[in-house]
């Protein structure tokens, strides 16, 4: 259809598998697409390597960018704030005429959302910068919780973000801004702060075993004698 | 004393230069030796979030480049100065970079810090960090966001920084933002 409306994912986590971000910009686009969109993914990282053209023009053509990422540091991993600046730099030379929308999308492996306020800031003022309208960002704790699995196949820990992404693709059809209440639903604690913090400490350990490591976690290497 | 500037500029703009030059300029009158590292000139791969710093190689980052050389280069200052140009109220993909590998400088545990969650130290010192914000425009937003990273950042790291915009390589504001250098000599 000529008249359909296009949306990208674009994936701003480095990792090479098991994606959380991925997961949950995923399935905001795949609901957009029983919506009519038309749907495109590209991985930031891998795009700017090969074609940053592509990503430039794909991001010139569409209704919805979508830009789902991890914490890295407080603020969004490099190679997107790259492609953040490299879209913004080609949009103040070639204006586009076109109304075009950005929704963010962070998580971090705290337990708590509030860690992205900042990084969600930031994005908001990469779409002014951009020319692009502000339909608001959503913050999610306890992001390796999910580790790139499907969220409608982890029953009740991600309830509350499926029905929240759910608010947030029928507010992209009627191009309304994300509401309050999905906001807050994403952001709610997945887990209580004490039991989400005791499991991750145990897991950091139970990993490092398998490399024989668990004995060596707490390793100064960089201490000059 | 030694104090470690982190040149974090984008390669393709050159009317930053000037800053880290007046920057080395003031430290060197308050009697210190500084070294600058220009981000872009050195071959620093991004984290792939595999987090096998934590738990594969504690302490070290696994990709063998200049990212490594780096952290051991900054756990080790008394001083570090950021120099980056403010982008969309946060640090150059440049300086972020560099920055994204500097996990392995803290522990992977998790600890409460007046009532939120935040990661152990793995070192007993931390560096205290200065961050000059380059801005052409006065852009009250984009200050905001900085300054709020910067709080960020230090609450990470063990309220180890300071720092903000410098508006149009201003010597004024570079000097105000370094007050907290002691004169050494």
């Amino acid at each position: 259809m000529i008249n359909e409306k296009k949306a990208l994912l674009l994936i701003g986590s480095p990792k090479i598998s098991n994606s959380t971000s991925e997961a949950l910009g995923s399935y905001l686009l795949e609901s957009l697409g029983k919506k009519e969109y038309a749907l495109e993914k590209l991985d930031v990282n891998s795009t700017l390597k090969k074609d940053v053209q592509l990503l430039i023009d794909r991001v010139n053509d569409v209704d919805i960018l979508i830009i789902s990422f991890p914490l890295y540091v407080d603020s969004p991993p490099a190679p997107l704030i790259r492609a953040m600046e490299l879209i913004a730099e080609h949009r103040k030379e070639k204006p586009t005429v076109r109304n075009q929308s950005l929704i963010a999308i962070a998580n971090c492996g705290f337990p708590e959302a509030a860690h992205n306020d900042t990084a969600l800031r930031l994005c908001k003022n990469f779409a002014d910068k951009a020319g692009l309208k502000w339909m608001g960002g959503l913050s999610m704790g306890a992001g390796p919780s999910i580790n790139g699995r499907d969220i409608t196949q982890l029953g009740g820990m991600t309830k509350n973000i499926v029905k929240a992404l759910d608010l947030v693709s029928e507010a992209i059809v009627k191009d309304e801004s994300i509401p309050y209440k999905a906001i807050e639903m994403m952001s709610k604690n997945l887990f209580p702060v004490y039991v989400y913090t005791f499991l991750v400490n145990r897991l950091w350990k139970t990993q490092a075993r398998q490399y024989n490591m668990h004995k060596h976690l707490y390793a100064k290497p960089y201490i000059k004698k | 004393m030694k104090v470690l500037i982190l040149d974090g500029t984008l390669k393709e703009d050159k009317s930053r230069e000037i800053v880290s030059k007046l920057t080395e300029e003031i430290l060197n009158r308050k009697g210190y030796k500084s070294e600058t590292i220009v981000l872009h000139e050195n071959k620093i791969r991004e984290c792939i979030g595999c987090f096998g710093c934590w738990v594969k190689t504690p302490g070290v980052c696994v990709i063998d480049d200049f990212g490594r050389t780096l952290m051991e280069n900054i756990i080790n200052r008394d001083f570090v100065i950021y120099i980056t140009p403010v982008v969309f109220g946060g640090y150059s993909s440049e300086l972020k970079k560099a920055l994204d590998r500097s996990i392995p400088l803290l522990l992977p545990f998790f600890k409460k810090i007046n009532g939120e969650v935040h990661h152990k130290k793995r070192y007993e010192k931390y560096p205290k960090v200065i961050v000059l914000g380059l801005m052409s425009v006065e852009d009250i937003e984009m200050e905001e966001i900085f300054n709020s990273l910067i709080k960020r950042n230090s609450l990470n790291w063990y309220n180890s920084f300071s720092g903000g915009t410098i508006l149009n390589n201003s010597v004024e504001d570079i000097k105000y933002l370094l007050r907290d250098l002691e004169v050494t000599t």
